[in-house]
């Protein structure tokens, strides 16, 4: 099944990238609901459909003021700031081990200096 | 410490749907888990990876970045399974079991849902209000008579209801002929003022030729009278899911 050919209306605003607005409408406030204690709540749909009211506007806003250069490519961005935590967050592991060694270590010797 | 995680649901698929090299919302790889007839189309997250979203400091550029790979897997699924019933974006189960308790739940409602939706595909039609400016162009008249500025006045507010009425009319005659074409119809949400219609229809395959000839016709129509529309899609059936979770 081919779903990605847009149609043969005179018109049909077609699958254009800057129709972001038509796609968050249709994840956001469309879709199967799942309520219930099987779900975990990690976004609050009310919340974010604002979020949404807000966005629609702002990037209709934003692409009559040329400012919607974070809509091309920001997953990738933000999927280099998770990287970069986890990087980060690595290092910060390996220095604490290091630290704990060196910590146990000085217990293990009861002449050492210990405050 | 391990990350809490949890298993992220982008569609229901029939049951023998099959699914391959499909990447999720945070790299993960797609699958299908079967039970009582269906499959979910799913992925296991880092909950954290979700959470702020709707936080006024977050970065809307993610929350599109993440509706957009939603709606790619969704297309994704739909392409390779025939059929889908999308989930809303943010979605997450505990775990496989509670995955497998929804299905046994609501497969009575999802089956023959999923069933309305076969070799069909959403299309959304939009109309907005471009009289004002038809009319700052087509409207000299006013100035006709600069002598008696009360019957000019009249005249141009009965004109203003002559088409206010014209165009009422071409409205529910276009409704109408656009729900003709379709199996199913869902009301959209207005979001601008100037938006006089926000529809989205099920249309089968096999009429969207005659769906595109109307919308054509239509468009046409309404130019006229300064209304113009706008088709989008084809959409997986974002609109036309079970309600009530």
């Amino acid at each position: 099944m081919q779903t990605r050919s847009t149609s043969d209306s005179r018109y049909a605003t077609g699958h254009r990238p800057d129709s972001l607005a038509d796609v968050l409408e249709r994840v956001l406030d469309r879709g199967v609901v799942i309520a219930g204690d099987i779900v975990v709540s990690v976004v609050n749909v009310e919340l974010l459909t604002l979020k949404l009211r807000l966005i629609v506007a702002s990037v209709e806003t934003a692409k009559e003021i040329g400012l919607d250069w974070w809509m091309r490519d920001p997953f990738l961005s933000s999927r280099a700031h998770a990287l970069e935590l986890e990087t980060e967050n690595r290092q910060l592991r390996e220095r604490l081990d290091a630290l704990e060694t060196r910590l146990e270590a000085r217990t293990d010797q009861p002449d050492g200096e210990r405050s | 410490v391990t990350p809490a995680r949890g298993l992220y649901l982008y569609a229901s698929v029939p049951h023998d749907a099959q699914l391959g090299g499909v990447r999720g919302i945070t790299g993960e790889p797609v699958e299908i888990l079967r039970h009582a007839r269906l499959g979910l189309v799913l992925g296991e997250v880092v909950v954290e990876m979700l959470t702020g979203l709707e936080d006024e400091s977050a970065d809307p550029g993610v929350l599109g970045a993440l509706a957009r790979c939603h709606d790619e897997v969704v297309r994704a699924a739909w392409a390779a399974a025939g059929a889908v019933l999308p989930f809303r974006l943010g979605t997450v189960l505990v775990d496989r079991d509670a995955a497998r308790r929804y299905l046994d739940d609501r497969a009575e409602e999802l089956c023959p849902a999923m069933q309305q939706v076969t070799a069909c595909r959403e299309w959304g039609v939009t109309v907005h209000d471009r009289a004002t400016e038809l009319r700052a162009h087509a409207d000299p008249n006013a100035a006709l008579d600069p002598g008696r500025p009360g019957t000019a006045y009249l005249a141009r507010r009965r004109q203003e209801m002559a088409r206010a009425e014209a165009r009422r009319e071409t409205m529910s005659c276009v409704e109408g002929e656009l729900r003709a074409r379709a199996t199913d119809v869902a009301a959209g949400r207005h979001r601008k003022p100037d938006v006089v219609l926000d529809e989205s229809y099920l249309v089968r395959r096999d009429a969207e030729p005659a769906l595109f000839e109307t919308v054509d016709r239509c468009g046409d129509l309404l130019l006229e009278q300064g209304l113009h529309l706008e088709l989008s899609g084809p959409w997986p059936p974002y609109s036309f899911v079970p309600r009530g979770g």
